[in-house]
């Protein structure tokens, strides 16, 4: 059983034998298992549109059982909200003046129509307690006899003046009882924009001059429904972008209001119709835009590109379905407009560079960025990315932006970018950002107002940094007089970095002038929180209004990082250089250690097996984030793990200060230092050795003397004989052992006197030692150095002779 | 930007040799791609995968990719830019269901449906090998028994636009939607034309927001602490402050932040409490219920019934 109150409807649906349109409840009484319903809509009467009249029928009594029945069986259906009045029952009168009021009227005709209509019906309906006496139709006649009594007059008959109570009465309770309900229904009767409809065929609008001035046969031309759509197709088709509305007029009358002779010469002639015989160019204006909506003449005048981004209204920008952080970035490139110089002479001009920018869509945080010379490609926006969602602790320290407080640089993952059809569009890019989760949307081309995210974002740096910086291009054309940006060039490289860090901190940390909503003012404001980029991306974040996936920030880090080749060796991983081309060559200062029993046991094998196995053999692919030197990755391809290892050197400022492309510039300086290095101890050892050749040759000489001395040469058992007497002599002639240091200016031609010159302790040799000047010991020692060179020099070209004598 | 390869019989035979256009699920591969030498002067082409697979599909425009992520949401199995071959060929749930195979109607193809409309088929510019026609989203309805009726087509154009605010019927893309409505005819199954004005606007914005979180497989470590929390909490928090899903998970079950937001978006997403995503979610205020009645509403128009 449906509970149906009066103000509700009933609507038809499949075969209802009680009712045929929708009705409007009235009364209900379920005692008597009476209900009173009225149809809504007005029947129309005459078939010809200019004769129809509109009339609401009268209420109708029918049996509650059967309607709830009939609802039950879907032939019916409840509308428990009643329908939607008409707009101009609910105007006031105040808004049907201004719809209706016409030129010269204090009030409009609907108004005051409206007011007369309920006038006459007034006493019968003001009375809300009794109004249901009038759903009794004997007594509604009567009420209604009555009332025409009352009106009536000399100029209406009595039969008139009832037969428009019960009327007037019948659309009250039809459209919702209210004052409202017998306003007139003046929308159909024609008004501005609609079609005037004309009993007789004639020309609509004023006369022409001609006809104003009484020439015959000169009126205008009337349009017929053909005409129409002829204006309408001339309009589509013959006003496009180049031409006008004249021209297009005119071959409109080529095309269609001429008639087609064979002049003299066999040639056709199209001789254009007279001016009443073809619709005029205002006819033609006005009907040719009536026939063809959505093309207005504003339009013509607009490219097809141009028009696709003005011919809509759209209430909304393409960042306004952004509710969440990360739900959608957007990625674009540009190049700075500053001019650099060389980290290795700043004399040097580099050009300019590029920077990529990863930008928030909803509040417009930076996440990330890659300044540096390699154009936009799948490596520098994978760098990009890897940026956004790198903790950026150590990279700060390495730019020396210590002042900034790390957590302040939010790493976000995002659902997806929007991008140009530049940087992104690309197989390796697109794979990449699938292995992450992230989606692309490549924006239309040329359309980069729909980019307007990161497009912003690089104007405000272009004016936070790069125009203020030396060697700025200010990103206009140089003009003659000015002094070439080139010429200007200051900054390298890094400080670029450093300074767009700088600015993007700014940009992501200064307060924000906008309107608070009241839930920041309730969570941020009333908390002292100021309203920044970060802080306002943070909020969200912790509110859970944040692009997640089941693919943590960590695993997709790892997807963006860099391979890299590396060497298990007894202490460690050692990265290998790339810039070496075959030849293995490690990065010498740093190496990365891990207690993961895998990695202990890889450079176990490096220790124990290293000779017997091919060194490439211990090679392997490690994963590396060049923002964060102080750690590598392993993978294990058998179980999937991610293994990391962290970095040792004994050089304790190098993570800090040098970058991986740092470091391995590092090592290229220090192999010019190592070259001077060899030569230097080649030097060295090659005196070392040509001292020795001399001592050896001296040795040699003075033993040949011993030899020529003798009768014959002793035999190989006299020389191992007495090895033991001699060596025992020998000891008594040393002191420890070893042979006394004797004063080169003491006299040594006869053997010393021990005794004399050293007690058992060695004191007196001391004193005698020192009693020399060092004044007297250095220019004995250059005398003898010299002495001694000379003699060494003579023994060279000696050997040098021998040699080619030889040769 | 590179240029369009030539369209040649080898070409074209290998391309379909390799599966073009072929495939369900993970597997089928569209017919049209986005290249370097497609870009849209009109569009924005979206390349993203829908949730419960990893392939990544390729959608034209992004009333494309809203569509495809709503009937996703509401259960339907999506193919992008599905080949409507102009030769005679299979029903598109063809080898789904090998048994059903023999019970499935074929089509005679667009070159004769063109033809008994009385429109010119086309064929790849410069050649005269004829064009191959692709539906914007063809959706797999497995809630429908029916094989042979559980496909839906669905051309995505832009229904406030001029062109089809105004239709035209000699344009082109007129002629071509009533090719496309005669093919779905003559197959038997559901078609329509829709872009994303016909659904209420904060549907798409929520689902995309919570598609990455709509999967989490059975055997992840996290789906015990989901389970035990919808039957703990389940029903509650369907009476309580959205925000209080992610404040009990972190308090009690001691999920990370980042871990709260994704359950919470993935029950949101499996409306594993009946929200209604149409309108506008309110943190501080308990979900409205209408999500599951608007899924059905959509399954249903899907499906072509008719309450």
């Amino acid at each position: 059983m449906n509970n149906i109150i009066p103000g509700m409807a009933i609507q038809t649906k499949n075969g209802s034998a009680l009712l045929d349109c929708i009705v409007r409840v009235l009364y209900i009484n379920k005692d008597n298992n009476l209900s009173i319903v009225i149809p809504i809509l007005p029947k129309r009467s005459g078939s010809n549109k200019t004769n129809m009249r509109l009339y609401f029928v009268g209420m109708r009594s029918l049996p509650l059982d059967r309607i709830n029945e009939e609802i039950s069986q879907h032939k019916l259906r409840l509308l428990t909200n009643g329908v939607k009045p008409r707009a101009d029952v609910m105007a006031t009168d105040d808004e049907l003046d201004k719809k209706y009021l016409r030129k010269g009227q204090s009030i409009s005709i609907p108004r005051k129509k409206r007011a007369e209509r309920y006038a006459i019906i007034q006493p019968l309906v003001h009375d809300h307690e009794n109004i249901t006496l009038l759903f009794d139709p004997q007594v509604r006649s009567e009420l209604i006899t009555k009332r025409a009594n009352d009106l009536k007059s000399e100029d209406c008959s009595l039969k008139r003046i009832t037969k428009q109570i019960s009327e007037i009465l019948n659309q009250y309770f039809a459209e919702g009882s209210t004052v409202g309900a017998v306003t007139p229904y003046s929308a159909n009767q024609g008004g501005r924009g609609k079609e005037k409809s004309t009993k007789k065929k004639r020309k609509l609008g004023r006369p022409n001059t001609p006809t104003t001035n009484g020439a015959n046969n000169t009126a205008g031309f009337i349009m017929s429904d053909q005409d129409k759509d002829i204006c309408g197709f001339a309009w589509r088709n013959y006003y496009i972008k180049g031409s006008t509305i004249t021209k297009a007029h005119r071959k409109m009358r080529r095309e269609f209001y001429s008639d087609i002779s064979i002049n003299d010469e066999g040639k056709s002639v199209l001789s254009l119709k007279r001016i009443n015989e073809h619709p005029s160019q205002n006819q033609f204006e006005t009907w040719g835009q009536n026939r063809s909506p959505g093309h207005e003449s504003w339009k013509k005048q607009i490219s097809k590109f141009n028009l696709n981004r003005l011919g809509r209204v759209l209430f909304g920008t393409s960042d306004s379905d952004i509710i969440a952080v990360g739900q959608r970035g957007a990625v674009d490139s540009t190049s700075i407009d500053v001019e650099l110089v060389s980290v290795a002479s700043r004399l040097d001009r580099i050009g300019t560079a590029h920077r990529i920018l990863i930008v928030d869509g909803l509040y417009y945080y930076i996440s990330g960025f890659y300044l540096g010379l390699d154009a936009p490609s799948a490596e520098t926006v994978g760098l990009a990315f890897l940026h956004s969602l790198t903790d950026k602790t150590e990279w700060l320290k390495w730019l020396g932006l210590d002042d900034q407080n790390p957590e302040d640089w939010i790493p976000i993952q995002y659902g997806s970018v929007t991008a140009d059809n530049t940087d992104l569009r690309c197989q390796a890019v697109e794979e990449k950002l699938a292995s992450i989760g992230t989606g692309i949307k490549f924006v239309g081309v040329a359309r980069s107002d729909l980019n307007a995210t990161v497009e912003t974002s690089h104007h405000i740096l272009h004016r936070m940094v790069d125009h203020n910086m030396h060697g700025t291009t200010h990103g206009q054309k140089h003009e003659r007089g000015e002094e070439l940006a080139t010429v200007l060039a200051r900054h390298t490289t890094i400080e670029a970095i450093r300074e767009t860090a700088r600015a993007i901190y700014t940009h992501n940390t200064i307060e924000l002038d906008i309107q608070p909503t009241l839930e920041m003012r309730r969570d941020l404001i009333e908390k002292g929180i100021k309203l920044t980029r970060a802080n306002l991306t943070r909020w969200e974040i912790n509110r859970g209004r944040c692009h997640t996936t089941l693919m943590g920030e960590d695993e997709a880090l790892i997807k963006l990082l860099i391979p890299v080749r590396g060497t298990f060796t007894q202490h460690g991983v050692k990265l290998l250089r790339t810039d070496t081309g075959n030849k293995r060559e490690f990065i010498e200062q740093i190496r990365y250690i891990s207690h993961h029993p895998l990695i202990k046991a890889r450079a176990m094998k490096a220790k124990v097996a290293r000779a017997r196995v091919n060194a490439i053999s211990h090679d392997d692919d490690f994963l590396h984030n060049p923002y964060k030197p102080t750690e590598i990755f392993f993978k294990d391809i058998y179980t999937g793990e991610l293994i990391k290892l962290d970095l040792v050197t004994k050089d304790s400022d190098l993570p800090d200060e040098c970058s991986m492309p740092d470091i391995v510039d590092l090592m290229k300086r220090d192999a010019i230092y190592s070259f001077n290095v060899k030569e230097s101890r080649n030097q060295t050892l090659s005196d070392l050795e040509f001292h020795q050749e001399q001592t050896k040759e001296n040795a040699e000489e003075e033993y040949q003397d011993s030899l020529s001395k003798l009768d014959k040469p002793p035999s190989k058992a006299s020389l191992k004989r007495n090895k033991k007497d001699n060596r025992n002599q020998e000891k008594g002639r040393f002191i420890y052992g070893m042979p006394p240091q004797i004063p080169e200016n003491v006299n040594t031609s006869s053997p010393p006197d021990i005794s004399s010159i050293s007690d058992k302790n060695g004191e007196n040799t001391k004193d005698f030692i020192t009693q020399l000047s060092m004044q007297e010991m250095k220019s004995e020692k250059a005398n003898s150095v010299s002495e001694e060179n000379n003699i060494a020099l003579a023994a060279l070209r000696k050997r040098r002779e021998r040699r080619y004598a030889n040769v | 930007m590179a240029r369009a390869p030539k369209v040649t019989w080898v070409r074209l035979n290998s391309a379909m040799a390799s599966g073009m256009g072929t495939g369900f699920g993970e597997y089928y591969k569209p017919v049209l791609e986005i290249k370097r030498w497609n870009p849209s002067p009109m569009s924005v082409q979206v390349l993203k995968a829908l949730p419960r697979f990893k392939r990544e599909c390729h959608f034209f425009s992004h009333s494309e990719w809203y569509l495809g992520l709503l009937f996703s949401w509401v259960g339907a199995h999506i193919r992008e830019q599905f080949p409507l071959w102009p030769w005679q060929h299979s029903h598109p749930e063809y080898s789904r269901n090998q048994e059903m195979d023999s019970i499935l109607p074929e089509s005679v193809g667009m070159a004769e449906i063109c033809r008994d409309a009385g429109i010119k088929h086309g064929t790849f510019v410069g050649t005269n090998i004829p064009y191959i026609w692709s539906m914007d989203l063809c959706a797999h309805m497995p809630w429908v028994s029916d094989l042979k009726k559980s496909t839906c087509l669905i051309s995505v154009k832009p229904l406030t636009s001029e062109q089809y605010l105004y239709v035209d019927p000699l344009h082109r893309g007129t002629e071509k939607l009533e090719c496309e409505r005669r093919y779905a005819n003559q197959l038997g199954i559901n078609y329509f034309v829709g872009d994303r004005s016909l659904f209420p606007g904060p549907v798409f914005a929520q689902l995309e927001l919570l598609a990455d979180a709509a999967i989490l497989p059975a055997t992840h470590p996290w789906s015990y602490t989901l389970h035990s929390f919808l039957d703990r909490h389940g029903e509650a928090a369907q009476n309580e402050p959205l925000q209080s899903i992610r404040e009990r998970l972190i308090t009690d079950y001691n999920c990370s932040p980042a871990q709260a937001t994704f359950f919470k978006n993935h029950i949101l997403w499996n409306q594993l409490i009946d929200c209604d995503l149409s309108v506008k979610l309110k943190e501080s205020q308990p979900p409205k219920k209408g999500g599951l009645a608007l899924i059905q509403a959509i399954r249903n128009s899907m499906a072509g019934v008719t309450r």
